[in-house]
């Protein structure tokens, strides 16, 4: 886990704010960007995340390894990413818990290029475990692997998701990037009495199986209602559910660098500033306390 | 993994299952039985559906941005009736939307209903260029290179196109299209007239980081095809007699066209660079 830039927010860097964010240089923990957009050494994002890079600590998010597709992972696109990493030099790498690639009928592999639910079994277990040691042998580093918002699951599983979790972390010395919206917006559409203590379970669940600091980061952003589901769209302010719930999370697990995610209809970069500001105090308070605690 | 083979087949096809769900054109009103979902009738095909429409969605996004000129022609609505038809006839293979459009073109000019305006897959096509062009690393001509073309033998020497170059051909005005919609409202009496026009090779490049277009005279059409088909003497001997290589010389060092000049070890039959 990284230490070095611990216990701070950031935000997440999306191209509509990439003049904003040049001109005013914010006081932020942490940018995180979404890998793939960055592939390319030769275009003007390059140059824009080698600007930034050089003045703040970045995360490289990924959204197309799909560690968890049986058929394998895709080397070119593995390639691509340690390139990334060797130039960007990030404080930390991260993809998801999905799978996207499986071939067709005709035998060639498609890629769905969404982030698609895994069942929780022995045998996804396996392919994870596998799959993360790959790409952590391939880049030298461990990486996280976060949980996913999910609008289907299985019937058959061997695992709970934190136990799942636990697991894989243990085995393949990967983190766990922890995304709290993600947990509330499957407690909302498993239709839980109680989300956030449905949430709220989920967290004491992983805090009792898992490896003691196996969380490197929390992700939190808003999510809508969109005929008769919860969508993990990225597209609003956290909620205040969810700030409960990343509170329970801190303290369960400590202050953990975190970043405040927003993908579709982006506001002005002053109200995510606004809601890593946020985070910032929580991390702050979670802190206090526990130096209190130390000191009595 | 081998012990647990099995069992990961049976995740294989699960996976499997999923992917063609959601790739069919319709979806099926009842979960595939390899798929061994939890969720039943409405929540099946609220949970399918949102899986449906936001992989979509981020392919129509990807898209417009890969082909603003035809989004320009064709409209909002109408362009992501074709990116919806695209999406399911051509499921990427990779899982980067950067490379999403690479069979766009074809697709265009294969739709039926839009048979009526048959320029559509060239100016997908130009489109494409430009934003390939930038995928491209820089050139690296140095000062040996141009030594070299000035003291070699032409008939031994090869002079290879930056990579983050592009010949378009075609029986269409794409270049003279491309350009007036660049307009926000492109004018209509000149599109009309621009179809009447012969069609234009066009060059594409990348000038620092953007992607550059002209359309090129026969003249200078010919001598870039000489120079991509063999060595730099047979593009001499066969350029125009009004076609100023010098001038074009120094264009394409100022505007980073040639990647380097090398040595053939024959004196034809070079292999095409671009």
């Amino acid at each position: 886990m990284d230490h070095a830039h611990a216990a701070r927010a950031g935000i997440g860097l999306r191209q509509p704010h990439y003049r904003a964010f040049g001109e005013r240089r914010p006081a932020t923990g942490f940018v995180e960007v979404h890998s793939e957009n960055f592939f390319n050494p030769h275009d003007a994002a390059a140059q824009v995340l080698a600007a930034v890079r050089a003045e703040y600590a970045v995360s490289l998010h990924g959204v197309g390894l799909a560690l968890g597709s049986a058929c394998g992972l895709d080397d070119t696109h593995l390639g691509r990413l340690a390139a990334l990493v060797a130039r960007v030099d990030p404080v930390r790498v991260s993809d998801h818990a999905c799978f996207a690639r499986a071939p067709d009928a005709g035998g060639a592999v498609v890629h769905a290029n969404d982030l698609l639910p895994v069942a929780f079994t022995q045998a996804t277990l396996a392919v994870f475990e596998a799959h993360v040691q790959q790409v952590q042998e391939r880049l030298r580093r461990p990486i996280l692997v976060e949980n996913l918002s999910s609008y289907l699951d299985f019937a058959e599983r061997d695992f709970s998701e934190p136990q799942f979790f636990a697991e894989l972390t243990r085995r393949s010395g990967c983190g766990l990037l922890l995304d709290v919206n993600n947990l509330m917006v499957n407690a909302l559409n498993a239709g839980a009495d109680d989300p956030p203590a449905s949430v709220c379970a989920w967290l004491d669940e992983l805090a009792q199986c898992a490896p003691r600091a196996c969380i490197g980061e929390i992700h939190l952003a808003g999510h809508s209602r969109q005929h008769g589901l919860v969508i993990d769209d990225h597209s609003s302010v956290v909620s205040v559910p969810v700030w409960q719930a990343y509170a329970h999370a801190l303290r369960r697990f400590g202050p953990q660098p975190t970043l405040i995610e927003w993908d579709t209809a982006l506001p002005e970069l002053d109200v995510l500033l606004g809601e890593a500001a946020q985070a910032q105090r929580l991390l702050d308070a979670e802190a206090a306390a526990r130096a209190a605690e130390r000191a009595a | 993994m081998s012990g647990a083979a099995p069992a990961i087949a049976r995740e294989a096809q699960r996976q499997q299952a999923l992917l063609q769900a959601l790739f069919a054109p319709r979806p099926g009103d009842v979960p595939p039985a390899a798929l061994g979902v939890a969720q039943r009738g409405a929540r099946w095909d609220a949970g399918l559906a949102a899986y449906r429409a936001n992989g979509l969605e981020h392919a129509r996004i990807a898209l417009r941005a890969q082909f603003p000129t035809v989004l320009a022609m064709l409209g909002e609505a109408a362009f992501d009736a074709v990116a919806t038809r695209y999406w399911y006839a051509h499921p990427p293979r990779v899982g980067d939307l950067a490379h999403v459009g690479g069979a766009f073109p074809e697709c265009l000019q294969a739709q039926a209903d839009l048979a009526a305006w048959p320029w559509l897959g060239d100016s997908a096509r130009l489109d494409r260029a430009r934003w390939q062009v930038l995928f491209a690393a820089p050139a690296r001509l140095a000062e040996a290179d141009l030594q070299r073309l000035a003291a070699e033998d032409p008939d031994r020497l090869r002079v290879v196109l930056a990579a983050g170059t592009c010949l378009l051909e075609s029986r269409w005005p794409v270049y003279t299209l491309w350009r007036l919609h660049q307009a926000p409202q492109p004018d209509t009496e000149a599109l009309r007239e621009a179809l009447h026009q012969p069609g234009e090779p066009v060059w594409v490049w990348r000038e620092a980081l953007r992607p550059q277009c002209r359309a090129l005279p026969r003249a200078e059409a010919d001598w870039l095809r000489a120079l991509r088909a063999g060595p730099l003497g047979a593009a001499l001997q066969g350029a125009a007699e009004d076609f100023d290589v010098s001038a074009w010389l120094q264009q394409a060092v100022a505007h980073g066209w040639i990647d380097r000049v090398e040595a053939m070890s024959g004196t034809a039959g070079a292999a095409p660079v671009l």
